[in-house]
């Protein structure tokens, strides 16, 4: 609970401090606004952790092999990334370099989950 | 990993656009641009310095390697 309450001030005085520098110097804001960033998400990261830890737990308790969650956690590391450099490269007015920031996330993503899908194929085919 | 690096990194921001003002005021419009330059290589190091931190925590939690 301390720890949101650590993120709310960090977000109010990063906010407050972009706005501030944006008029007169934007590349400075645009700094300030990447590390209020970097900040709170390294601040919620252990917090992920924990819940990661959990569902580890939760699948081990049910059987489940280790390696499917882990390509799931994967995904979830990669999508964290990407999403915080879209929303980045959005807000300081360069929406086309944030697409196609979007799409290398997206193919990065499809690559991971690649060996599943032949899983599934291959079971499929084992069935019929 | 506080928040005092943004506020550093507004502290320099500051500090650059007044010199920025001065120095153009006083039409030494070269000068200038050199401050400009160097307050965004100082600030970029900083930030570079954060987001290696913050990729290196991402790796190692979610197991990219």
């Amino acid at each position: 609970m301390n720890i949101f309450f650590a993120v709310f001030y960090a977000a109010f005085v990063g906010t407050v401090l972009t706005v501030l520098l944006r008029n007169h110097k934007a590349e400075a804001a645009i700094f300030t606004s990447v590390a209020v960033g970097a900040l709170i998400l390294t601040m919620i990261l252990p917090k992920v952790q924990e819940v990661m830890q959990v569902f580890n737990d939760l699948s081990s308790a049910a059987g489940v092999d280790n390696s499917w969650l882990n390509v799931v956690f994967k995904i979830c590391g990669i999508a964290f990334i990407g999403e915080w450099g879209v929303q980045l490269c959005k807000d300081s007015g360069e929406g086309a370099i944030g697409s196609k920031l979007e799409l290398a996330t997206k193919v990065t993503i499809l690559l991971l989950c690649l060996p599943i899908i032949n899983q599934l194929l291959q079971l499929v085919e084992k069935l019929l | 990993m506080s928040i005092d690096i943004v506020f550093k990194i507004a502290a320099i921001g500051i500090l650059v656009a007044v010199l920025h003002t001065l120095l153009v005021n006083s039409k030494r419009e070269d000068i200038a641009l050199m401050t400009d330059i160097a307050g965004l290589v100082i600030v970029l190091l900083m930030v570079i310095n954060l987001i290696s931190g913050l990729f290196d925590t991402i790796k190692q939690i979610f197991g990219l390697y």
